[in-house]
């Protein structure tokens, strides 16, 4: 779209100009400013799509250093956000340790960057929200294990067989204490979505107080569970299919060597 | 998920593989070939495109109005990056720096 740039605020251009300047992806004006590139803008929207229609995908893209990298995956972001989708950002930083070999900090960093259509001060909480809402309203009253399974039939879980059992026990957690009202409950269980440093025993002992006794709840995942944080990552891009949004785009630089 | 990264990534990883006769090429197929995203170099007429709309935003952040010498100055620039392989932001870097000097000289 061919932005009115007689009705842009002068000082958003100039601070565009410096951020292009400076290699750093910014919003705004990048579609409008983007060139060239073609086939890869052809590609990522035929991607999105793919994905709108249920499909995971893992793309590569590789360019020399200054090359419009950034600024294509920023253009990504931006068609995604315009088209419904939730998107996330990480870059990796050994000086941060958000390095590809640390799973839990780039957990962290996805959820912590998580952004969603509409002006939403705390994406993750609004996602689960709504969830947990929807959820409700598909189930009996008589909360139990077996509720994760029946709502994997519904649509509104992947298969329960493939959340991690401390994730299942954190999203039945998430629901009971918002059904009763138990606001610093609910905020336990999203805090061990979140990547918190939760314990499973703690976990499971509130859940048994809310009237749940977990049979199994596995281990506290370690900082190097790429299976453990890639699983819940992908049970929670199908919470976000399940409230509506078209999925999931999540944007991993490597900057530095 | 769509991961940026420097070419050496994978030119490292081929060079591996041959060298020690390792399957991981294999695993990496389903991201290699035609679903590989290159960022390819601009061409020229990119360029001269790039610069235009680099000149019509500084001339709404500057409040100035980019005169027909710049025009002259992109054919340069233009010239001048292809002559030494700037990369995008190099030549993003040097069109604003030129846009610049064009804007103080009109003021």
């Amino acid at each position: 779209m061919i932005p009115d740039l007689t009705q842009v605020d002068r000082r958003q251009v100039r601070r565009f100009l410096k951020a292009i300047a400076d290699g750093v992806p910014t919003d705004g004006l990048t579609s409008w400013v983007t060139v060239g590139e073609q086939r890869i803008r052809d590609a990522l929207a035929k991607h999105l799509a793919r994905v709108r229609a249920g499909e995971f995908l893992v793309r590569f893209m590789l360019g020399n250093p200054g090359s419009g990298k950034s600024h294509l995956l920023r253009l990504l972001a931006s068609d995604a956000v315009d088209t419904n989708f939730a998107t996330s950002h990480c870059t990796h930083d050994l000086q941060s340790r958000a390095a590809f070999n640390r799973p839990d900090q780039i957990y962290v960093r996805i959820l912590n960057s998580l952004s969603i259509p509409g002006n939403v001060s705390d994406p993750l909480n609004e996602v689960l929200s709504r969830w947990g809402e929807l959820a409700l309203k598909s189930l009996p009253p008589f909360r139990r294990m077996g509720n994760l399974w029946q709502l994997a039939q519904l649509g509104l879980l992947p298969d329960a067989s493939s959340i991690p059992p401390r994730t299942r026990v954190a999203l039945l957690g998430y629901m009971m204490a918002s059904e009763r009202g138990e606001d610093d409950e609910r905020e336990l269980f999203v805090n061990a979505f979140r990547g918190d440093r939760v314990e499973n025993r703690v976990l499971a002992s509130e859940l048994t107080r809310l009237g749940v006794a977990p049979k199994f709840i596995g281990y506290t995942p370690n900082n190097y569970d790429v299976g453990f944080y890639f699983r819940q990552l992908a049970t929670l891009a199908h919470l976000i299919k399940s409230i509506g949004l078209s999925g999931m785009v999540v944007l991993l630089m490597k900057l530095r060597r | 998920m769509v991961i940026a990264y420097l070419p050496a990534l994978f030119t490292q990883l081929v060079r591996d593989c041959s060298e020690f006769d390792l399957p991981y090429l294999d695993r990496w197929q389903s991201v290699l070939g035609p679903e590989l995203l290159e960022v390819e170099p601009l061409s020229s007429s990119d360029k001269y495109e790039l610069f235009g709309k680099l000149a019509k935003l500084h001339s709404v952040a500057y409040g100035w109005q980019a005169s027909s010498k710049s025009a002259y100055l992109t054919v340069e620039l233009v010239r001048e990056s292809e002559k030494t392989s700037w990369s995008t932001r190099d030549f993003v870097r040097r069109s604003l720096v030129v846009l610049d000097k064009l804007e103080a000289a009109q003021k």
